[in-house]
Formats: C-alpha cells, structure tokens, sequence
C-alpha cells in the first residue's frame, strides 16, 4: 500500500496520480496535514507497538463507510511526500482571550511552542517509516540553498556571484565587480519565499533587483541580506527530475516586463510561454550528479540560459509542483510518479 | 548551433492546415490566428531555415511578405527567433487519462425516473471526472438540490447545470445553489422569458439565462466557435479520437445507457442495468476511434483539432464518416453559411440522426 | 498591481527595520485573493461552461447557439 502525505483536499495533481495508482492497480491512503492537525486521532503505543487510528474523513482511499480508519503501517509500502502542513490551525486563531488578547509576547510563545509539538508529531510519523521507499523523505527534503549552490558548483555547473552581507558598502562592491556600473543585483531569501497578510492585502517576497542608486538607498547596515548577479537571461528552465529521468521546460520570462525579475509574479491575461526544452547532455549528466549528491529521488532545479548561451544554475526544491511542468509540456508526469511509486513498492518488497 | 538565428514557433502554438486557410492554434492562450497557406508551408516544409535562406527558396519574389509574416508572429508572441532550433523540441500530443469514463451526460424529463445515487456512485466508480446534467422540463429548485445532493461525494470535479426556466430560480436562489456545491462550474436556464448573463463569481461559476428552448436531446450537436476548446489536452485527444464521445457515457431520460443521448444505440437500463456492464459491451467503444481525420469536408477544415464533432446528427445519416449536419462552416470558401439557408434547404431531412 | 514597497516597512519599528534582510523592502503588494479553486475564469470569448479542470475547458453537450457578441 501507498502512502501519501499530503497538505489538503485541494490538491489537483495529488488526486491526478491517485487516479493513476488506481487505474494500475495499485491500492493508495492518503493523508492531509490539514485534516490530522484538527481531526479525531489516535497513536497508541504498546512496548514497541504501534497503532494509528485516524478519522475516516481525514484518510482520502479509506473505506467510506467507516468513522475511523486503522493506519497498517506495516502495510506501508512506499510513501509518497508530497507536502504536510503549511500552517496549523493554532496559528490562524486567535489564542487568547480577554485582557491577555493584546499580549503579543505570550501569543507568540504559545505559538511557538505548539508548533513544536505539532512538527514531533509529524516527525514521529515519518520516523517510524524512514525504512521504506520514500519520494522523498522529509529530513533530506529540508535543503539549504546556499549549500546547493556550492555543490552544484561542485558538479559542474555555473553559478551566480553570491554575496550574503549585512554591509551596504560590501554590497556595493559586489555590484560594481560582477555588474558594473549599469548593473544590478538581486536580492531573495536565503530559505523560502514567504508571504505577509496585513488587513486586506497580502505581502510577497519575490526576487527583486537593486541597481546602484537602489543600493545607495538603503541604510549602512542590515539583517544578513542575500544577493546574487543579475544575469541577462534568454530564458529560464525547470527541470523535473523523477528517479533518473530529466523532464525540462524553457520558460521565456523576459518577454513581460511583470515577470521578468520573478516568474511566479504571475501574469494571469497573458502568461509566460512554457515550452518543452531539450537540455543538453552536459546540462543533464550535472543533474544527475547533483540530485545523487543530494539524495534526493525527485526535485525541481531552476535553471537559466543566459544570453551569452551559458546555462546557469539557480536552485533546486525537493518538494514542489511538478504540474507546472507537466501540463504545458503534455509530460505525462502525474502518470510515471504513480509508476515510480509502484515500482518503488515492488523494489522495496523484493529487497 | 547556427551562426544566424531562425524563426520558431513556440510548441505550444501550433499551426493546422485547411482546404483555403490555416490557423496557428494559441494551445496555451487558449485563440486562434488565422495565417495564409503560404506562412503553413514556410513554418513547416521550412522550419530550422533563416529568414535570408527562406526568401530565396521563393526566389525573393516575398520578401516583404516573409518579413511581415514573422513580424505577425513575433507581435502575437507565437514565436521567437533561436539560435538552437535543436533545444527545442516540439511538443508531444499523446493524450492519456485514468479514468475509463472522463464525461458523461445525464438527461431528466418530467417522466424521468432515475436512481441518483444509483447512477452517480457507479459514475463515481468509473473515474467520471465531469458531468453534464440537462433537464428539459421546466424545473424545480427542489429537484435540482436532489440532483446535486446526490454528487456530493465523490471524484466529480465539475458539474454543468443545464435547466428548464421557472420562476423560482432567481439569480440569488441559483447563487445559493452554486455556494452550496462546490462543484457546480455553471448553470444554463433555458426557456428563460428574457436572456440575461451573469458575471461569473468568485469561484468563476456563470449564470446565464437563454430565451433559446432546449427541451429535448435534438437540440444537440450545434457546431459553431462558441463551442471550440482551443487547449492542449483537447488538441492531443483529437488526434486520435473523437472529441465529444471518447470516454463519455450518457443516460437519457428515459435511463437507457448510451454514448450520447441522441444516438439510438442503447447498452442497457441504469434502472436495473450497471454502467460498467454497459461499458463491458464490446461495441460501447465503437465510435471512440473515429476522429476528425477520418470525416468527409472536416478533415479538410483549419478547426478539426478544436472542433469537439457529433456523431449523431449528420448531414449524411447513412454514412457514419459523414460531417456533422449543424455544422455551417464550408472549409474549401471559409465561410460560415447563415443559418437560415441551412433551414430552407431540406431541413427536416438533415436533422434527425437516429431517433 | 500597485507597487508600494514601503508599506510594509513603515509597520516596522526602528528595531525591526534593523533586523528584517533587505528583501523585505521590495514586496510585491496585491489584495488577498479570493479563496482559491482551480478553474478557468472566463476572459476569453468562450462561455464557462463544459469540462472543466484547471487549465482546460471541453463542452460535454452542445445544445446552445452562438451568443450573439
């Protein structure tokens, strides 16, 4: 039996390899973070015994007449991680009440420590499956994109001048010597892309470019900023790695003004072309080096052609959306996962 | 990698020949641009050439013409010029699904007597993705929750709504329905005393009523642009199948189980009969295969891969490779005949298709 | 959208402008978007209606005229 760990219902191409596991005969559970982080469950431990008892609604693939379904871990196979839990619903409400209501300090303690035990939790769950075939396992899923950008270096690729600084003399010297004085910089997290609400707007951080006169805006000293060349692109690239295969799509961002620093500013009336690419065979073979290097099953690493043809390597993210390069490029993907997971099933019952 | 770049085509836009015109198919933008002849020929039989090789090839006689050509193309962002043609690859149209029903049709009359739960749990089994419900009759808000509470569950991911006008079914009342199922995407109400199309809501869910009467299944099988699907997963499944009745089931108003309401085959009961024992039946398939390539006048026609066919009304109703009788497009013209020649000219013999 | 990569900043205090990264000066501003399901609004000149599924859209009957547009 599969397992899917998954954030909640609304998951298209979560749903999509469902169907496809079950059109190859292959039987799948399905769990949502969202759902667990609220729904009736029950982990007893007996000695070294376990047994997960979960309510039926929040096991997709369960018998539907029931009200709590029994997780077999033993019947585990494989287990497909697909994401969990974006935020826990202790951190979407309100904690406290009355007088205490304004005591941002003590919300923010008990926050903190909640979301602690929320993340054992997971953990546990995923601890006591850590022997089985996973695609792929949270612990080597959690990367550090300034490691990778020295590893992929490593195996070959090119890489953007990278600077993390707290100085902004520093960073102008960083500019002028990769740039030069007409040139900019970028700047992004040096973990996530995350986003803000405040009141009715929401606040991205998406890449953004610094030329000199931004630079000599800002004030002498900063939090740890991270900064990289900005390199003149052709276009960028996405790549799909699934055991071994490469799946590469050209994503030509440049012709919009709107997503030309950061395609994921999405322009919904005319969006980027996405077209199937071919990366050459040098490109591919550093991948594959890479993704071994990595441990990693499966991941998307963003890529660039820079106008003066060489190709640049970004990032990787081991977990992510592979519908994007799916659909555009007719790939075919939500159907070779399921594949992958089977005969990842199959293999780990024959070892 | 050539010294001088040529002109591409993204693969997403890709271009389709017709008897007079052709059409460069925007799969990603979801439009159509219509290009001469000539622009296919060169896209195609001279793709990976540069534009100095291309207007020698024709010897210069176009060369103002080639230059605007591309300038067309590059304005309607369709293409680009690459340096490495071989780096880009064109896309691969293999269609493949999961679920061994994708759609299906489900007809009520005021006679009709279906098992809901019967049918929609058995459609559930299939994989059924998408569900067309068409109510003839005029019809009640009550038997439409019926309907809609019955396909709760389950892995539909859409639901047409096509209904009968009464006067209980206000915009708001039909607001109400649609923020209670979430999986309604729209609702037509026909034999409405005026037409009227509301501006689709939050989750993208339209309104619209029609004055027009669909009160039976011979009003299907119109063919004009409104129904084209110009998007890449149509385009793949039209180059080897049938694009209305591949995968798709229906049960008519009376529950005979079929391909399509309008045709006359019938593969058993849904009152005591399974879909899958339909589905089983050899034959149930039959028609899946047949797509437009294989039509008299449609496979000469710049839309036959967005074009979503019908099998039932045809202009010949002997001849099962025949074109569909609604269709007014005349391909070797390009013309779209009005509608009225098509009535005068024996009308009532075209229409009929097996019922 | 309207660009205001201040408005964030101007929440923090002195101390926090000292300990956010340079990124947060430049976010990118939009209004909350509605609760998220994945279909296709009708932009084009097509009705919203047939088989859909986030990026595609295929009529499953065809028993209505063209609108008049």
């Amino acid at each position: 039996m599969i397992l899917i760990f998954s954030q909640s219902a609304m998951e298209p191409t979560t749903e999509e390899v469902m169907d496809w596991l079950e059109a190859l005969g292959a039987r799948a559970l399905r769990l949502n973070g969202e759902d667990l982080d609220g729904g009736a469950m029950c982990f007893r431990v007996d000695g070294p015994e376990v047994t997960l008892h979960l309510d039926a609604t929040t096991v997709a693939g369960a018998e539907p007449a029931a009200k709590t379904v029994a997780l077999p871990l033993a019947e585990v196979g494989a287990v497909w991680f697909r994401r969990w839990l974006q935020e826990r619903r202790h951190e979407m409400v309100s904690l406290l009440d009355g007088p205490s209501a304004e005591d941002h300090q003590l919300h923010h303690g008990l926050r903190r420590h909640l979301t602690l035990e929320s993340r054992k939790l997971g953990d546990f769950l995923f601890s006591r499956l850590a022997d089985r075939p996973w695609l792929s396992h949270p612990r080597r899923a959690s990367l550090n994109k300034l490691d990778v950008l020295i590893r992929a270096a490593q195996a070959g690729f090119a890489t953007p001048g990278t600077l993390v600084t707290t100085e902004r003399d520093e960073l102008r010297r960083f500019c002028l010597d990769c740039c030069g004085t007409a040139g900019a910089v970028i700047t992004k997290p040096i973990g996530e892309v995350d986003m803000f609400i405040a009141g009715e707007r929401s606040h991205f951080i998406f890449t953004a470019s610094l030329d000199l006169e931004a630079i000599d805006a800002l004030p002498e000293r900063f939090a740890p900023s991270l900064f990289q060349e900005r390199i003149e692109k052709a276009y960028e690239l996405r790549v799909f790695y699934l055991a071994g295969e490469l799946y590469a799509m050209a994503i030509f961002s440049q012709l919009d003004p709107q997503t030309r620093t950061d395609f994921r500013r999405y322009n919904r009336e005319r969006p980027n072309r996405m077209v199937p690419f071919r990366l050459p065979a040098e490109t591919a073979e550093r991948l594959r080096l890479l993704m071994e290097d990595l441990r990693l099953e499966t991941g998307s690493a963003d890529l660039l052609q820079a106008r003066d043809g060489r190709i640049v390597f970004l990032e990787i993210n081991p977990v992510g959306q592979f519908g994007m390069v799916s659909k555009p490029c007719n790939y075919h993907l939500e159907r070779k996962v399921a594949a992958t997971l089977i005969r990842k099933e199959l293999d780990g019952r024959g070892a | 990698m050539t010294s001088e770049p040529v002109f591409a085509l993204f693969a997403c836009c890709v271009p389709v020949k017709g008897a007079r015109r052709s059409v460069v198919c925007d799969l990603q933008r979801q439009s159509l641009h219509f290009i001469p002849n000539g622009l296919y020929e060169i896209l195609t039989e001279h793709s990976g050439k540069t534009a100095a090789e291309i207007k020698e090839i024709y010897d210069h006689e176009f060369d103002a013409e080639i230059d605007e050509y591309f300038e067309f193309l590059l304005r309607h962002e369709l293409g680009f010029w690459c340096d490495d043609p071989a780096l880009f690859p064109m896309i691969d149209l293999t269609w493949e699904a999961p679920e061994r029903i994708t759609n299906a049709i489900l007809d009520v009359d005021e006679r009709s007597d279906h098992d809901f739960a019967k049918i929609l749990g058995e459609l559930d089994d299939l994989g059924c993705k998408a569900l067309e419900v068409r109510c003839f009759h005029r019809s009640s808000l009550a038997e439409l929750r019926t309907i809609l509470e019955a396909a709760r569950r389950g892995r539909l991911r859409s639901i047409d709504l096509l209904a009968g006008y009464a006067p209980e079914l206000t915009p708001e009342a039909l607001a109400a329905l649609a923020a209670d199922h979430q999986r309604l995407s729209s609702i037509v109400i026909h034999s409405a005393p005026e037409s009227r199309q509301l501006p689709p809501d939050r989750r993208g869910v339209a309104v619209t009523y029609r004055t027009e009467a669909v009160d039976s299944p011979r009003c299907c099988g119109k063919i004009h642009p409104g129904y084209f699907a110009i998007d890449l997963e149509t385009f793949a499944e039209g180059q080897k199948h049938n694009t209305c009745l591949n995968r798709k089931l229906s049960i008519d108003a009376r529950g005979e189980i079929k391909n399509c309401p309008s045709l006359a085959k019938s593969f058993g009961n849904a009152r005591h009969d399974s879909l899958h024992s339909a589905l089983a039946q050899r034959d149930f398939a039959a028609l899946w295969s047949i797509n437009k390539d294989q039509i008299a006048v449609c496979k000469d026609c710049e839309f036959r891969y967005v074009c979503t066919d019908c099998r039932a009304y045809l202009v010949d109703p002997g001849d099962l490779y025949s074109k569909p009788s609604k269709c007014t497009y005349d391909p070797y013209t390009a013309e779209w005949r009005q509608p009225a020649e098509e009535r005068t000219s024996a009308g009532a013999q075209r229409e009929g298709g097996s019922r | 959208m309207d660009e205001e990569p201040e408005d964030l900043l101007e929440r923090l205090s002195a101390e926090g402008r000292q300990l956010v990264p340079v990124s947060y000066r430049f976010l990118h501003v939009s209004p909350l978007a509605a609760a998220t399901v994945m279909r296709l609004v009708v932009s084009a000149p097509y009705r919203a209606s047939g088989y859909v599924c986030s990026a595609f859209r295929k009529p499953i009957s065809k028993c209505c005229s063209q609108d008049d547009v």
